[in-house]
């Protein structure tokens, strides 16, 4: 792994994508060093099983969670709001994701990554099963627990 | 949870348009994006305004790699280190003005670094098991002793401090999460008190947190006589202490 280039080449992505995720330009600058920082630390255990491009964004998650250490208040009439229109498969765009991010904050690592996977990355069911080595049933479910999850904790701090 | 969400572009999620500006999508994909930015203005100004800036991104802000050891070099200077300092000074005042009333300690006690960290071998008494012990890191000059839920890199420097009510044979033994136990003290004596271990330990890149097991036992049993119940899960019927250390995921 010659790290400058691949600084070179994927620096920018994921500098957007650390943005995507803090939304504050000197931090997400902070956490793309970061990132790189990690991918020359650990170098040896990338093997290649996934892209460079989907260990350094996996590599992004982590050094941005990493980075809270409180997560972030979260309304719950906007958290109930959101999973009605979840259960009730109401369309919506992507890019507004920053409930998702603030409800990810209280997740365990495996829902965490299924669920940006679906959210930042805008990837179908059939692919984030794949790509993790999940079956698609799994990674249903996975999403369902999140939505549980929020419920929970909306209805639970009422 | 229904896939109902539309992404900016809808025939291709942003993980694939980011794969296509750094060139590692697949070419049948590649082709089809290709024949999407031809017929979508839209797409061919979002991309092309993407280009421009990655091209930039690098040259204006450069990798750094050598800041993380730098960071670590000019610590000492930085408020928070201070701050820190005054921190350990505080506690570490009053428990010697305990012991030189003749007071006891509780655990945990003293918060001063290994190396400065005062020895009072017989003011000691120490609550429950008669046991305590906790960790320092070296990372680079810097000196800290980690928060519970503090993940530790590769590269950090880990030392093993114990207070103990009685003298015995510390051993030292680590799980990792394959089950895997390693040995790092054997039988090491020690006098009632605190001690710090000889060496420090390297942590390596090696993911996964580690169980560590603190043995001080009164007879010099060989440490391999309790790692066949630890890497079982078992906790071996002696005076211990649990310590989780959590690494860094790459």
């Amino acid at each position: 792994m010659n790290i400058e280039g691949w600084y070179q080449r994927y620096g920018e992505s994921v500098y957007r994508r650390c943005y995507r995720l803090c939304r504050d330009r000197s931090q997400a600058l902070d956490l793309t060093q970061e990132v790189f920082l990690r991918a020359h630390r650990y170098r040896d255990s990338y093997r290649g099983e996934a892209s460079p491009l989907a260990w350094l964004f996996r590599l992004s998650d982590r050094c941005f969670f990493d980075s809270i250490r409180k997560p972030p208040p979260v309304a719950l009439d906007e958290v109930l709001a959101f999973v009605e229109a979840e259960r009730e498969g109401v369309e919506r765009e992507f890019g507004d994701c920053d409930l998702v991010l603030r409800l990810l904050a209280r997740s365990p690592d495996d829902v965490r990554a299924i669920v940006l996977h679906r959210y930042f990355d805008e990837l179908d069911l059939e692919t984030i099963a794949e790509r993790l080595g999940l079956n698609e049933r799994t990674v249903r479910r996975k999403l369902q627990r999140f939505l549980e999850h929020a419920e929970k904790l909306a209805r639970g701090a009422r | 949870m229904r896939p109902r969400i539309r992404g900016r572009f809808a025939a291709f999620p942003d993980f694939e348009l980011e794969a296509y500006l750094c060139e590692e999508l697949p070419a049948e994909r590649r082709a089809e994006l290709e024949r999407a930015i031809a017929a979508d203005a839209g797409l061919r100004t979002y991309l092309a305004d993407r280009a421009r800036t990655r091209s930039e991104f690098a040259a204006a802000h450069p990798l750094r790699l050598e800041l993380h050891d730098a960071r670590a070099r000019t610590t000492w200077l930085s408020p928070r280190r201070w701050l820190f300092a005054a921190g350990v000074a505080a506690p570490a005042l009053v428990l010697a003005l305990f012991w030189s009333n003749g007071s006891f300690t509780a655990t945990p006690a003293g918060t001063g670094a290994p190396d400065s960290a005062p020895f009072a071998r017989d003011a000691i008494r120490i609550k429950g098991s008669g046991l305590a012990a906790e960790l320092y890191v070296k990372r680079g000059q810097r000196v800290f002793r980690p928060r519970p839920d503090e993940a530790l890199k590769a590269g950090d420097r880990v030392r093993l401090s114990v207070e103990a009510a009685r003298s015995g044979y510390l051993s030292l033994l680590a799980r990792d999460e394959r089950g895997a136990v390693s040995v790092y003290y054997d039988r090491l004596p020690v006098q009632a008190g605190r001690f710090t271990a000889p060496d420090s330990l390297l942590l390596d890149a090696s993911p996964g947190d580690e169980l560590w097991l603190v043995i001080v036992a009164s007879e010099p049993r060989p440490a391999d006589q309790y790692a066949h119940a630890f890497a079982a899960g078992h906790i071996p019927d002696a005076t211990h202490v649990l310590l989780t250390l959590h690494k860094e995921k790459p």
